[in-house]
């Protein structure tokens, strides 16, 4: 080490403060314990929203979850609203289907008029019927009665439309047999 | 200092006595707190001292230290975490100081008295010039030299302490070094001419 070191360390060696350093530091211990005592749960979160960084980091987190509310709320609305929506025009698609059967089985009516299709379609505009009834009842059906009851009445559309077919199919045998036999040329 | 084995030595039997104190402390043992205050003054008010040039001063920002220290005593983990706590918070303290003053005493060379006493007398004003000539150094470079010539500390530990880059304090080290070389050797050219 050379002679500039040696000199630094002597001119920066220990000293000693005065003699009643730490009685005194003892003393200023004993006259301010409430500055010493720990921060209350209060006061550390008061200090961590004094952050601007922080407090700008919760105010984002709280803008996000609130949106993110709304937008849970609005999809539950639209969802409410599209099964409000969806059994009133299930009910007028199978009025409208019902009353295509009816004018079609009211033709046939006069030509079979004991043909069960009579009887079918009574008994399928009561479904019809009875399924606006229910559905005016019922103020905010699930999503799954919903798609249940449009399975239904598709299904019964299908019926109807199987048994019109039968009920043409069978007219038309009953207006074959009564034509007159057609006159053989001699 | 080495011991033989099996013995304790001087240090150790310091550290033991040290870190029983800080268990003790952590209670609210006052007595205990201060047997660390007598252990750790000298070094606490010398750092203080050396690098604030003011007596006043640096019992002031020494006192405020240790009570610091009684605040924090649950975090404390040993005996040498003490002493490095001990000379971060007094470094960063003591350069906080110094910018809260912003007045840096300016000593030029000419106001240096020159050496012409005996050689015990120019010891004590080789010394005294030397403490005047770091005074005039920036506040890092400054505790630089303090913490390297007064702890005997190596350039890793004072970045360490100081939370700086370890080329950073070697550059400041050479750097001081350098001009309190040129201050001198222009000071001995003057005093034979």
């Amino acid at each position: 080490m050379s002679r500039l070191d040696d000199e630094l360390k002597v001119a920066f060696q220990r000293r000693e403060p005065s003699a009643d350093f730490a009685a005194r530091v003892l003393a200023r211990l004993d006259e301010a314990p409430i500055a010493l005592a720990p921060p209350s749960f209060w006061q550390r979160l008061t200090a961590w929203f004094a952050v601007p960084q922080w407090r700008l980091a919760t105010a984002g987190a709280m803008a996000l979850l609130l949106v993110a509310l709304g937008f849970i709320v609005l999809r539950a609305q639209r969802a409410t609203g599209v099964d409000q929506i969806t059994p009133a025009l299930t009910a007028a698609a199978g009025h409208a289907a019902s009353r295509t059967s009816d004018e079609k089985d009211g033709l046939r009516t006069t030509v079979a008029p004991n043909a069960p299709v009579n009887l079918t379609v009574a008994t399928r505009r009561a479904p019809a019927h009875h399924h606006s009834a229910v559905v005016a009842k019922h103020a905010q059906p699930s999503a799954e009665a919903e798609a249940a009851k449009e399975k239904v009445l598709f299904a019964l559309q299908i019926t109807n439309d199987a048994l019109n077919d039968v009920q043409r199919a069978i007219s038309d045998d009953h207006s074959t047999n009564e034509r007159p036999e057609p006159v053989q040329n001699r | 200092m080495v011991g033989w084995e099996g013995t304790t030595t001087l240090e150790e039997a310091t550290e033991a006595r040290i870190e029983q104190a800080l268990a003790r402390s952590v209670t609210g043992d006052q007595l205990a707190f201060a047997e660390i205050v007598r252990q750790h003054q000298g070094m606490v008010f010398s750092l203080a001292y050396h690098f604030l040039r003011d007596r006043w001063l640096a019992e002031e920002l020494a006192q405020e230290v240790f009570l610091n220290l009684h605040q924090n005593l649950s975090a404390i983990q040993s005996s040498a975490h003490l002493t490095f706590w001990l000379r971060k918070v007094t470094a960063h303290r003591s350069i906080d100081q110094t910018r809260r003053q912003k007045v840096r005493p300016q000593v030029s060379l000419d106001d240096v008295p020159e050496p012409v006493a005996p050689h015990a007398e120019e010891d004590f004003l080789m010394s005294e010039t030397l403490r005047r000539l770091v005074e005039t150094l920036p506040d890092k470079a400054r505790m630089v030299v303090v913490l390297r010539y007064q702890e005997d500390l190596q350039p890793a530990e004072i970045a360490e302490v100081l939370d700086m880059p370890v080329n950073t304090v070697k550059s400041h080290l050479r750097r001081s070094l350098a001009m309190l070389r040129e201050k001198l050797s222009r000071s001995v050219g003057e005093a034979r001419a």
